[in-house]
C-alpha cells in the first residue's frame, strides 16, 4: 500500500481526476473533501462492502418464478392475517 | 433500457438495465442488459413502508438528472431466501430511476433511518396492522 503524509489543505491525485483533500484532522478523525467525476462511486469504506455483499446476496444466481413467489407469499400473509384476527 | 452510469455496487461493469413488471405481481424485476444471467427483483418500497422516502443529494439528483420530483421512481432490491417467509428488501441502498431521460442508480442513505435488511413479510403485516388499527379507532 502507498503511504503518503499530507497536512490540512494538501490533497493526492489518484489518476486525472479523482482529488482528495484533507479538510480537517480532530484527535484520531480526519476529514476528507473528495472531488471525482459522475460516474465514480465514493463511499465510507464499510457501507460500501455491505451494499455491496447485500446486493450479491439479492442477485439471482437461478430463473425464479415470481408468480410461484408471490403465491407462495401471500399465502404466508393470509396464515399472518388469519393468525392475527384470532388474538 | 435505463442506464445506470455508476453501475450496482459489486456490479460495476454492468450499467445497462430494464424493469421487467410482472402481470398481477408486486415483483419486478431490474434486469441486465449487458449479462442476461444478472438480474434482481424488485418492489416499492412503500409497500412495506408507507412513510418511506428517499432525500437525494445534489450531486445524485444531477447523476440522475431529475428536474422534477415526479420524475423519480424508486425500487427496493429484495433478497430472497429458501423460505419466502424471510425475504427482505434493502431500504438504506434503494434504486432510483429517472422515468424520464432512463438513468439510474442505487442511492446509499447514510442518515442511519434504514439497513439493508427489513422482512418484507413482517413490515407489511405491520402497517396492514396498523392501518386495521386506524381505521377501526
Amino acid at each position: 500500500m502507498l503511504v503518503l503524509t499530507r497536512k490540512i489543505d494538501q490533497g493526492i491525485m489518484i489518476g486525472d481526476n479523482v482529488r482528495v483533500i484533507v479538510v480537517d484532522v480532530r484527535g484520531d478523525q480526519v476529514k476528507l473533501g473528495i472531488e471525482a467525476p459522475r460516474d465514480v462511486v465514493v463511499h465510507r469504506e464499510e457501507i460500501y462492502r455491505e451494499i455491496q455483499a447485500e446486493n450479491a446476496r439479492a442477485a439471482l444466481k437461478a430463473a425464479v418464478d415470481l408468480r410461484k413467489v408471490q403465491e407462495a407469499f401471500a399465502a404466508h400473509r393470509s396464515a399472518q392475517k388469519s393468525e392475527q384476527s384470532s388474538d | 433500457m435505463i442506464v445506470f452510469p455508476q453501475g450496482i455496487l459489486g456490479f460495476e461493469e454492468y450499467k445497462r438495465y430494464t424493469v421487467v413488471n410482472q402481470e398481477d405481481s408486486m415483483f419486478a424485476f431490474l434486469q441486465s442488459l449487458d449479462e442476461p444471467d444478472l438480474a434482481f427483483v424488485v418492489m416499492y418500497p412503500e409497500l412495506v413502508d408507507q412513510s418511506y422516502s428517499v432525500i437525494l443529494t445534489k450531486e445524485q439528483i444531477a447523476l440522475l438528472e431529475i428536474d422534477e420530483p415526479e420524475d423519480g421512481e424508486v425500487y427496493g432490491i429484495v433478497t430472497i431466501p429458501e423460505n419466502v417467509a424471510e425475504m427482505t428488501i434493502n431500504l438504506q441502498a434503494p434504486i432510483v430511476i429517472n422515468k424520464k431521460k432512463r438513468l439510474g442508480a442505487q442511492i446509499v442513505m447514510m442518515d442511519g433511518k434504514y439497513h439493508t435488511r427489513h422482512n418484507v413479510l413482517a413490515q407489511m403485516h405491520a402497517s396492514a396492522y396498523y392501518k386495521a388499527r386506524e381505521a377501526h379507532a
